[in-house]
């Protein structure tokens, strides 16, 4: 039987959460990530590191692209697949210019910054994509840690 | 998250219990600074029932201890635990903190 178009292909699962730009909400992002990170076979610490990196991102689209306009929509999509986590943020705030986008030097102790510093760190592919019409949309993969060879 | 403040001889023993986030940082920060203001010289900050802290939360932290640290005062984080040290660790903030995973005070 064929699969309608729009269906995942069977190993690639997706879910979509559509969030209110406003702090309080980021609880709720915070544990449907999680919850996708173990149906992929996460554990901890990575689990919480793959919710600090998409919270950070929510964050930063909270404060510069939405200029903490609370009232604003951030798109949360999720893919599960065999081996890794696909994580989509849609936001249709302010884009970011290049070269805005970079974590603080680390040894420059002084709060601020550290959260482009916790997602580059924790994801493994982080991509900035600026070219829809309006807003930006960031994409970002985990991988599963490969088990380790007896 | 909750933020309860103890006073003792030259020691405030600050608990804090939930997440530390970007909507619950700002009620942490405005208590450090008010501990910081008052130069009191041991600053203890009890993570032990903390099951979640983001960049906002590790940043009024750093400004808490750079306060602190102008006096000559003390900050120690205690009870961090194992949801906690990771994300210190990321920072690599892991040996710019007096960090102890026990709850004791020295």
């Amino acid at each position: 039987m064929t699969e309608p178009s729009g269906t995942p292909p069977a190993n690639d699962h997706a879910v979509t959460l559509t969030v209110p730009s406003d702090p309080k909400y980021m609880k709720l992002v915070r544990g449907l990530v999680a919850a996708a990170a173990e149906v992929v076979g996460f554990v901890k610490p990575d689990v919480n590191h793959v919710c600090l990196a998409v919270d950070e991102a929510c964050t930063n689209v909270i404060k510069h692209a939405y200029n903490r306009d609370h009232g604003k929509t951030i798109e949360v999509h999720l893919t599960m697949h065999p081996d890794r986590l696909d994580v989509t943020l849609r936001d249709y705030g302010r884009k970011a210019k290049p070269g805005e986008i970079k974590p603080r030097e680390l040894t420059d102790i002084r709060p601020g910054g550290l959260g482009v510093h916790f997602i580059r760190e924790i994801m493994d592919e982080v991509v900035y994509d600026s070219s829809p019409p309006v807003g930006t949309e960031l994409r970002m993969t985990k991988a599963l840690p490969k088990p380790r060879q007896e | 998250m909750e933020f309860t403040r103890e006073d003792r001889d030259g020691l405030t023993l600050v608990r804090l219990t939930g997440e530390v986030d970007m909507r619950s940082s700002p009620e942490l920060r405005k208590g450090l600074l008010q501990v910081a203001k008052e130069s009191v010289p041991h600053v203890a900050v009890s993570l032990e029932h903390v099951t979640y802290i983001d960049s906002s939360g590790i940043a009024t932290l750093i400004e808490c201890l750079k306060n602190v640290s102008r006096y000559g005062g003390k900050l120690t984080l205690i009870g961090v635990n194992e949801d906690i040290y990771p994300v210190f660790e990321l920072a690599h903030l892991h040996d710019v903190f007096d960090l102890h995973r026990d709850v004791t005070i020295d």
